[in-house]
């Protein structure tokens, strides 16, 4: 009866623990054969990389974390699942809502929306300190406004098109 | 006797000006092989002077810095090296040349942004040589204008991955440049072109690359008479407006995503007398602005077209697709078929319809075979089923599909060659050289038979 009981005890242990949330978690960039699920560029630099990955485990990979956020501008549906970016200084994956990020026009991303994410506040400080920038905040990547580095002629015809 | 004086002197006269280019031996100065030569001999040259490099190593320990309009000419065996020393040559003077000369990296990965030759100057020639170990940039152009890069080879690795090798050549902010006739293999983007406007790249062949051209932000560019071959896509061409792509072949991109053009974001690109074979994809376009695609020849790709979101004011006629897996792959639907203009469409040779009114076009449109194209994009497993009557009777019931080409061509389209641009001035150096020579001839002719 007691080997019962006990037996019982370690068999509903196993499904309790094996009910929890399916945690998600970064997949692993591939330079050769990954590309951008957006702008179609391979993602051959992984310190501008980007996931989301759904809760069935489809992932959704990115070079830069501007054609992320472009992605979810298109399908907003997307924004509920967890979204990693990776770490500029190659420390490994940072969950979306808990990085540092700052944002330098003059220093180019692949995609030219120029903005990097740390792991740490420490870490973007430092690189503000080196190449200049504003630091923003999870939240603060909210109000950013995500636009691309565009040249003079194309700023200028898009003002145009603005003003018809 | 004065007769011949004379017709001497006219000879003279008219033969001098091909003589005058020729650097006198005062302006040509030998620089021996070895430690600290090349930096002492640039040092000590005047503007204008010529450095004749011999055969052996030239070994670099800091980046020399040429601030004088001087020639660097190299001869079979010239190598100049520096270790991990990048660049090697900074070229910050105008009119530069460097010809001739094998320039081989020996360091580590250190990124595109790197490169063995970074031009600041104008009017630079770089010509002739060869880039070796290329895991940095081969030659870099910042704000130059007006130069020439040449008939050089860059050769990278096939074994590196393509995200640890550097660009061959890397254009930033630098315009009205040519890049002709280079030879490329195995390097990240055969040529990369970063804000840069106004640039012609022709003649180039790129190979077992990530992309031969690849445009971002570049705004008037022509890409001519190009062979681009096993690399991941031939033209990648991004943020760009105003474009010419025409006389290239792209073939043989048929890896997963493997392309032969891929136009994303870009405006007013006239694409024309291209061969796209063998790709996984021939033409991609997404977000393509006032395009238009004619007189090309789409053979045995994967999807010869893939057809995406955000297209406006384009129009594709007039180009034959033969031999593809599928003819079309559109995961939009466009206000009107873009696949036509002015009565003019496309040769299918998918397309099963009849011509009864004789005008040389089908009766009916071409329509998307869509069933299978567009499912297998979501599974790819489902193309064990290509050509099977199941997916053969969905395509015939239409039950979702696009019209395409309202004007289906019965006969594949006569690709016309168009003729290349006359350059200015070479109807007036022919006139010239004919002038010299009959001139020539008569006077020899004339005082032969005196003589006799």
């Amino acid at each position: 009866m007691r080997k019962s009981l006990y037996f019982l005890f370690v068999m509903m242990f196993v499904i309790v623990s094996g009910c929890g949330t399916n945690q998600a978690s970064p997949v692993d960039i591939n330079p050769e054969t990954d590309k951008c699920d957006v702008c179609h560029m391979m993602i051959h630099d992984q310190r501008f990389a980007a996931e989301i990955i759904k809760d069935d485990g489809t992932a959704y990979k990115y070079d830069d974390i501007g054609c992320l956020i472009k992605h979810m501008e298109e399908q907003p549906e997307l924004a509920d699942n967890t979204k990693f970016i990776y770490d500029y200084n190659e420390t490994g994956w940072v969950n979306m809502d808990e990085g540092h990020y700052v944002y330098n026009p003059d220093v180019m991303s692949p995609m030219g929306y120029n903005v990097f994410t740390f792991s740490s506040g420490g870490d973007a400080q430092a690189f503000v300190d080196d190449n200049g920038g504003t630091l923003m905040t999870a939240e603060e990547l909210d109000n950013h406004t995500w636009e691309r580095h565009m040249t003079e002629e194309m700023k200028k015809k898009m003002k145009e098109k603005m003003n018809k | 006797m004065p007769k011949l004086i004379f017709v001497r002197i006219i000879l003279l006269l008219i033969t001098l000006p091909f003589f005058t280019h020729t650097a006198s031996a005062e302006d040509m100065v030998r620089v021996p092989a070895g430690p600290g030569m090349l930096e002492r001999y640039v040092k000590e040259a005047k503007s204008g002077d010529t450095l004749l490099l011999q055969k052996g190593v030239y070994s670099l320990k800091q980046t020399l810095v040429i601030d004088k309009n001087l020639t660097l000419t190299g001869q079979k065996g010239t190598v100049i090296t520096g270790g991990d020393t990048l660049p090697l040559l900074e070229l910050t003077a105008d009119g530069i040349v460097v010809e001739g000369i094998t320039f081989r990296y020996d360091g580590p990965d250190r990124g595109i942004e790197q490169s063995l030759i970074l031009g600041k100057g104008k009017h630079l020639t770089i010509q002739h040589n060869r880039f070796e170990h290329l895991l940095v940039s081969g030659i870099k152009l910042v704000n130059s204008r007006d130069s020439l890069i040449g008939n050089n080879e860059f050769i990278g690795n096939p074994d590196w991955s393509k995200s640890k090798r550097g660009n061959a050549i890397y254009l930033q902010n630098a315009s009205a440049n040519r890049i002709i006739d280079n030879r490329i293999d195995a390097v990240q983007d055969g040529c990369y072109v970063f804000d840069a406007h106004e640039n012609r790249f022709e003649t180039n062949h790129v190979t077992r690359s990530r992309y031969a051209i690849h445009l971002m932000y570049a705004n008037d560019t022509r890409i001519r008479n190009n062979l681009a071959s096993g690399n991941v896509t031939g033209a990648m061409i991004m943020g760009a407006v105003r474009g010419e792509v025409t006389d290239n072949r792209f073939e043989d991109h048929s890896s997963y995503n493997g392309c032969g053009i891929l136009l994303y974001d870009t405006e007013s690109f006239d694409i024309h007398h291209n061969t796209l074979s063998q790709n996984g994809m021939g033409i991609y376009m997404e977000t393509t602005r006032s395009t238009q695609i004619r007189q090309n020849e789409l053979l045995h790709n994967h999807r010869a077209w893939v057809i995406q979101k955000g297209l406006q004011d384009n129009r594709i006629w007039n180009n034959n697709m033969i031999g593809n897996v599928y003819a079309l792959s559109q995961n939009t639907t466009t206000d009107s078929p873009i696949f036509s203009h002015d009565g003019q469409g496309n040769y299918w040779d998918t397309y099963q319809g009849f011509d009864l009114d004789r005008d040389g076009y089908g009766d009916a449109p071409y329509w998307q075979q869509t069933a299978l194209s567009r499912y297998t994009s979501r599974v790819p497993a489902l193309q064990v089923f290509f050509n099977s009557p199941v997916m053969t009777a969905l395509d015939y019931s239409r039950p979702d599909q696009n019209m395409v080409d309202p004007h289906p061509a019965m006969v594949p389209v006569t690709i016309r060659k168009e003729t290349a641009p006359e350059q200015p001035g070479a109807r007036y150096a022919l006139f010239i050289s004919g002038m010299i020579l009959f001139v020539t001839g008569f006077f020899i002719t004339k005082g032969g038979i005196r003589h006799a």
